[in-house]
């Protein structure tokens, strides 16, 4: 997970259709800066465009199952897939 | 040594490269040492990757698949299912997520979901943060 923002303007990023090595590169919408993540940096860097060389920070974030997650944090909440309309 | 003038020099490197067996993703057009580079993708969308390669080698051929901006396109505060919602998963289920917890807000992102968009853009209180798979 990476935060998303830079001099208090906040980005939108999205998958740029590109991969680089089989890593999908990414880009922001609002500046077109393509963003990917260097092997020997911590975060997104900015590879080209208008914020190259600026860093989107890495935020501690867990990989793991449900369950486990859900054990520690039983105030977790679960992501809504678009489309799947709470009944 | 014959002195050709550069817009002939530029025209016959794009000549030549134009001749080369054309990669996956696209074209890639470069040219003398302070000219740009750039990657066209499947939608003929153009990427100046000047930089990326000048500043942090980056492989032009590395690029791959250039499917365009939004063939894979992100989600944007998807919303977070509580407990007694009909999707809410049973305790047990062991399929994998990206947890994360900002300002006491504790929040899952299952990978089945994450797989077909790579990016969720979310806000969690003054935390603005992008969920990346």
């Amino acid at each position: 997970m990476y935060s998303r923002e830079i001099d208090g303007k906040v980005l939108s990023l999205e998958a740029s259709g590109w991969t680089y090595r089989k890593t999908f590169v990414l880009y922001d919408r609002e500046t077109g800066t393509l963003w990917y993540p260097l092997p020997d940096r911590a975060g997104l860097t900015g590879v080209a465009g208008p914020l190259e060389d600026r860093i989107l920070r890495l935020l501690p974030s867990t990989r793991t199952t449900w369950q486990r997650w859900y054990e520690r944090q039983p105030e977790s909440g679960y992501m809504r897939y678009p489309g799947h309309r709470p009944r | 040594m014959i002195a050709i003038p550069s817009a002939l020099r530029r025209s016959a490197l794009v000549l030549l490269l134009s001749g080369c067996a054309p990669l996956s993703s696209g074209q890639v057009q470069t040219g003398l040492q302070e000219e740009r580079i750039y990657i066209t993708d499947r939608r003929g969308e153009r990427f100046d990757i000047t930089h990326a390669v000048r500043h942090y080698g980056m492989r032009p051929e590395g690029f791959e698949y250039g499917l365009g901006k939004g063939a894979i396109p992100a989600l944007d505060h998807p919303g977070m299912s509580r407990p007694g919602d009909s999707r809410f998963p049973s305790p047990g289920e062991s399929h994998q997520i990206i947890g994360l917890v900002a300002e006491g807000d504790a929040r899952s992102y299952p990978l089945r979901y994450l797989r077909a968009h790579e990016v969720v853009n979310e806000t969690i209180g003054h935390t603005q943060a992008a969920v990346a798979y």
